[in-house]
């Protein structure tokens, strides 16, 4: 039984380990106007914030959060784009433990699934979408 | 007879940041102060069908040294500040003789920063 947790908490986590994975690489909450300037970043967004709810008079009866934060990694070299993708795969999936900090979250497991790579030839930037699913047993 | 219209302006670095959240931040930090010919000042609004769109220009008018020379090789890394507003550079020109440098400048407050 548990409250649910704030997103803002969630996305500071998410801002402060990505960061962490792929310094110095720099990585934003969404798109930023940094890509003329900047060969390779990472953004993110979350979504499907969800505590499954049980039946009962106590609000606080409530499952597992399991919210989704989608990654993707930009780079004009596929190379460079590549690199910074696996460097996620390898520190978050499968990850148990402290997330984002000391005053982040803890995690019983991300699972972090690479959808597709493509190429915005608005922006000339490769791009890799990945799905982070976390399971958090608040 | 005409007079040559110079006004102080304030050239500031811009830094982009990022918060604890991920967002994106401006900050503006000066530079140097100087003093620049002011032309073409234009404060114009467009309603194209649902939208009204403010254009903002100014050109500044500065000698070619060192300091004007880097601006120009890096012009969205600074912000003009004149008549207490920020002005982003969209257009740098420097003369042929290399005797100066001609910022073209907009705003486009009141709703979007820079």
């Amino acid at each position: 039984m548990t409250t649910q947790q704030s997103i803002v908490t969630y996305g500071k986590a998410i801002q402060a380990q990505l960061a962490s994975v792929v310094n110095p690489v720099p990585v934003y909450a969404n798109f930023n106007r940094n890509f003329a300037s900047q060969p390779k970043f990472v953004t993110w967004q979350l979504r499907n914030v969800h505590q499954p709810v049980y039946t009962g008079p106590t609000q606080s009866n409530k499952g597992i959060d399991t919210p989704t934060f989608q990654a993707s990694v930009f780079a004009q070299d596929m190379n460079d784009a590549f690199g910074i993708e696996d460097t996620i795969v390898q520190a978050l999936h499968g990850y148990t433990g402290q997330f984002g900090g000391s005053s982040g979250i803890f995690v019983a497991k991300i699972d972090v699934s690479m959808l597709y790579n493509t190429y915005d030839d608005q922006v000339k930037l490769h791009q890799i979408i990945l799905d982070c699913r976390m399971t958090i047993p608040c | 007879m005409a007079i040559a219209r110079f006004e102080n302006i304030a050239i500031n670095n811009v830094v982009n940041t990022i918060d604890s959240l991920g967002q994106t931040t401006t900050a503006l930090t000066l530079w140097f102060n100087t003093r620049a010919k002011v032309m073409d000042v234009r404060d114009a609004m467009q309603n194209a069908k649902d939208d009204r769109v403010y254009i903002r220009n100014v050109k500044f008018v500065l000698n070619y040294t060192p300091n004007t020379k880097t601006i120009s090789d890096n012009q969205f890394g600074y912000a003009i500040n004149w008549r207490n507003s920020d002005w982003r550079i969209s257009d740098v020109m420097e003369s042929n003789d290399r005797m100066n440098v001609t910022l073209t400048c907009y705003r486009n407050d009141p709703v979007t920063s820079l």
